[in-house]
């Protein structure tokens, strides 16, 4: 016991410097990524006079706090603003995107890792070769398409015709399908087997033996499907343009807002940034206290 | 076209032979083929009766475990024919072979609790029933009730002592509760066989010692036939009925446990079997009688020196029937004499990356692939010159012989040395009711069994005596017992 405490206090004293330089490290970066999220939260409580005289400070002088840029958002002249339809439009997106990503790639993951085809190496080496290339490139010739296809069908005015683009092309990402994969490899294939003997069906194996194991990594495809989506600017911006306000995403309604400089501007600009981050807070701290509880209980003795 | 079709169907229906119907089970010229080109199953026949406990035993890499996933239809059949039950099954979906598998690790459902790891099997499959509608019997398939699912497990988990444990999760549960929840899973489905995948390796020892004779009676209560596969010979001679003893693809032996430990077919088997190994000396055989080293000299009488002719008039024209038309059935008669010979468990299966390597090299270099595969027709050759040699006159053999076979005497300076070797102690392990006692002749460890009455100490001088009955005799060109 007494030895313990001495190795203990002595491993500390060791290296007390290198500590304080990590600590003021970590401080110094964490302090770069969370200042502008204190001065957008704290600059969307300030009143107009405050935002003209203090503008740099991060929170609003006392008596100078105000809820008017939420409220001013929210409702306008009487009637419920724009804000909550833009959030509805980037949750309907992102929730079909989760959803339809989590059946694709659960599924080709399973194909490819329990079940024998001819070309399945072939296959597999063509998506892992296409995640090399950046997604930007292909967004030409998507938007061609897109344009083509609206014109030709007559659907150009067709909120879902335009919907169903912004979701499909963004379900093509190999990196979830990877990292299913590979969880679905860490699985001892003795379980498919032994389950396949039993008289399972593919589909039932999948459903009742592999998918409740791979409640974690579900989670994650979930968490960072949602927060890819709800974040997505540029395709979006590229599709929604010239549609008026009522087709816009959360993301592309912001960025409309932050383009004028006025200063008055600015405190609208902080509120509803603030406020489109609160679902992606909730699904994060859902997801992370599942996560960690998924990877707890899936521990497998093999 | 639907009479044609039914034309074509019936030409592909494989004759069942009268193998197939005299066994269970009946594995015909097997091979296992992988897609990268090893072969890792050659020519596998054996027959199984119902009711028998075959174990298939041998180094890891001999394809015993292969050949085990061939018959629960994991894997598929690159060549020959497996009959289960009189029915042709080659192409036959795992689920409906009637089989019930226990794999080396458990493979327990990890969510699900050890009564829904058992009643897996029972929930999803339909089972037929007879029932009378109208005075008329028919066979309804249909899913169990809870009731009758609730019977079935309850029984199982009765049999393997399971009963408080039902409702915990397979984490919770020791190696031991695991294999029993394993084999709970398998007996409830009620087929006639069973294969077992190495079910007692992941265990410690002494549980191991106490699963063997629990499965081995598990076996008798069900009457199921079990063919399990394992790597260690003590499992194989203490459960089996008949062993079949497998080196890098090839059969070496198969027998009753107590023939192969007491008649090795080669000298792979006899040095694989037995615990410790059987004591292999390389020595000289002339006219009747083998010399061991210059002072022990053995008659083996005129019985042997005539099967000792025949034996090598009979290799010598296999052989030269091999060398005459070399073609791919003796590359491989060629292979089976070489896994005899080696006992290293070089692994079969390449991996992919090395043998696209190879492939490439071979492409490269054309005249190295001709030199690689007249690499067997030369040794075949060799082997011929060598059997011609050894046929007549003098030439070498290799004698095996059990440790508890040799005699060791205490040295005493007025003792009769005749046929006897004087060495030393050089280790000696004691087992509790018996010494194994390690000395050293003609440079090589050998062991000797000994009662634990005896005082022995490390640096002691014996005379060894050998039971000139019990000596195995090792053809070394081809590694058959003469």
């Amino acid at each position: 016991m007494k030895e313990g405490s001495m190795t203990i206090s002595r491993k500390n004293k060791s290296k007390p410097i290198a500590k304080i330089v990590a600590f003021i490290i970590l401080l110094i970066v964490c302090a770069l990524w969370i200042l502008p999220l204190i001065f957008m939260v704290g600059t969307s409580f300030k009143d107009e006079a405050d935002l003209l005289t203090n503008p740099t400070t991060l929170f609003p002088s006392i008596d100078h706090w105000t809820i008017d840029k939420y409220t001013s958002f929210l409702i306008r002249d009487g009637h419920i603003d724009n804000m909550p339809l833009w959030m509805m439009n980037s949750f309907i997106i992102a929730i079909a995107k989760v959803v339809l990503t989590l059946v694709l790639d659960c599924l080709a993951a399973y194909a490819f890792v329990f079940l024998r085809f001819v070309g399945k190496k072939t296959v597999y080496s063509f998506l892992i070769i296409s995640m090399t290339i950046p997604g930007v490139i292909a967004t030409t010739a998507m938007f061609a398409m897109y344009a083509t296809s609206a014109k030709t069908l007559n659907l150009v005015d067709s909120q879902v015709f335009t919907y169903i683009w912004l979701i499909i092309p963004g379900l093509s990402g190999v990196y979830n399908l990877l990292l299913m994969r590979n969880f679905f490899n860490s699985i001892p294939h003795d379980i498919v087997e032994s389950a396949r003997m039993d008289g399972a069906s593919n589909l039932r194996i999948f459903w009742t033996n592999i998918l409740p194991l791979a409640r974690s990594t579900i989670l994650i495809i979930v968490l960072f499907t949602f927060v890819g989506s709800w974040n997505d600017l540029f395709w979006p911006q590229l599709l929604l343009s010239g549609h008026g306000q009522s087709w816009e995403t959360v993301t592309v309604a912001l960025a409309g807002f932050a383009q004028g400089d006025d200063l008055s501007n600015m405190g609208v600009n902080m509120a509803t940034a603030t406020f489109s981050l609160i679902p992606i807070m909730i699904v994060f701290f859902v997801a992370q206290n599942k996560m960690i509880e998924g990877l707890s209980t899936t521990g497998m003795k093999n | 076209m639907k009479n044609e079709k039914e034309v074509n169907e019936n030409e592909q229906v494989v004759d069942i032979n009268q193998r197939a119907k005299e066994n269970f089970v009946s594995f015909q010229n097997i091979n296992k083929i992988y897609p990268n080109g090893a072969q890792a199953v050659f020519d596998f026949n054996l027959d199984v009766k119902k009711n028998e406990f075959i174990v298939l035993v041998g180094p890891s890499g001999c394809g015993k475990s292969t050949t085990l996933r061939m018959l629960a239809g994991l894997e598929n059949i690159t060549s020959g024919q497996l009959f289960i039950d009189e029915h042709f099954s080659n192409f036959t979906l795992s689920k409906e072979r009637k089989i019930s598998m226990v794999f080396q690790s458990y493979a327990l459902y990890p969510q699900m609790t050890v009564y829904d790891n058992i009643a897996y099997p029972l929930k999803i499959n339909k089972y037929p029933f007879e029932e009378d509608i109208d005075g008329v019997k028919k066979t309804i398939y249909r899913k169990l009730t809870k009731e009758e699912i609730d019977e079935k497990v309850f029984n199982a988990a009765k049999i393997l002592d399971l009963g408080p444990y039902l409702d915990r999760q397979p984490r919770q549960l020791s190696g031991g509760q695991m294999q029993r929840v394993a084999l709970g899973r398998a007996i409830v489905k009620n087929v006639p066989l069973f294969l077992m995948d190495e079910p007692l390796s992941n265990l410690d020892a002494k549980l191991r010692l106490s699963m063997r004779s629990e499965i081995v009676k598990l076996h008798n209560q069900i009457g199921a036939t079990t063919i399990y596969v394992t790597h260690d010979q003590t499992e194989a001679m203490t459960m089996a009925s008949r062993v079949v003893v497998m080196s890098k693809g090839f059969i070496q032996q198969i027998d009753a446990p107590k023939m192969i430990y007491n008649h090795p077919a080669n000298i792979f088997v006899a040095k694989f079997i037995g615990s410790p190994a059987m004591n292999i000396f390389e020595t000289d055989y002339e006219k009747g009688f083998i010399h061991l080293g210059e002072e022990v000299k053995i008659p083996l009488g005129d019985k042997f020196v005539k099967r000792h002719d025949e034996f090598y008039k009979e290799k010598v024209n296999e052989f030269e029937n091999i060398t005459k038309d070399f073609n791919l059935q003796s590359e491989q008669y060629i292979k089976k004499i070489q896994s005899a010979l080696t006992t290293d468990a070089a692994p079969i299966e390449k991996t992919k990356k090395t043998a696209f390597f190879s492939k490439l090299l071979k492409a490269f270099k054309k005249d190295e692939k001709n030199k690689m595969e007249n690499k067997q027709e030369v040794l075949a050759k060799e082997k011929l010159n060598l059997l011609k040699a050894a046929a007549n006159g003098k030439h070498q053999v290799f004698i095996g012989i059990r440790p508890e076979n040799m005699k060791a005497i205490k040295y005493q300076k007025d003792m009769d040395k005749t046929n006897k070797l004087l060495t030393k102690v050089t280790v000696c392990e004691l087992l509790g009711a018996e010494y194994n006692i390690h000395f050293t002749l003609f440079n090589q460890d050998t062991i000797v069994k000994m009662p634990a009455s005896e005082d022995v100490k490390v640096g002691d001088t014996y005379a060894i005596e050998f039971d000139t009955k019990k000596i195995a005799i090792f053809d070394p060109i081809t590694g058959d017992v003469i």
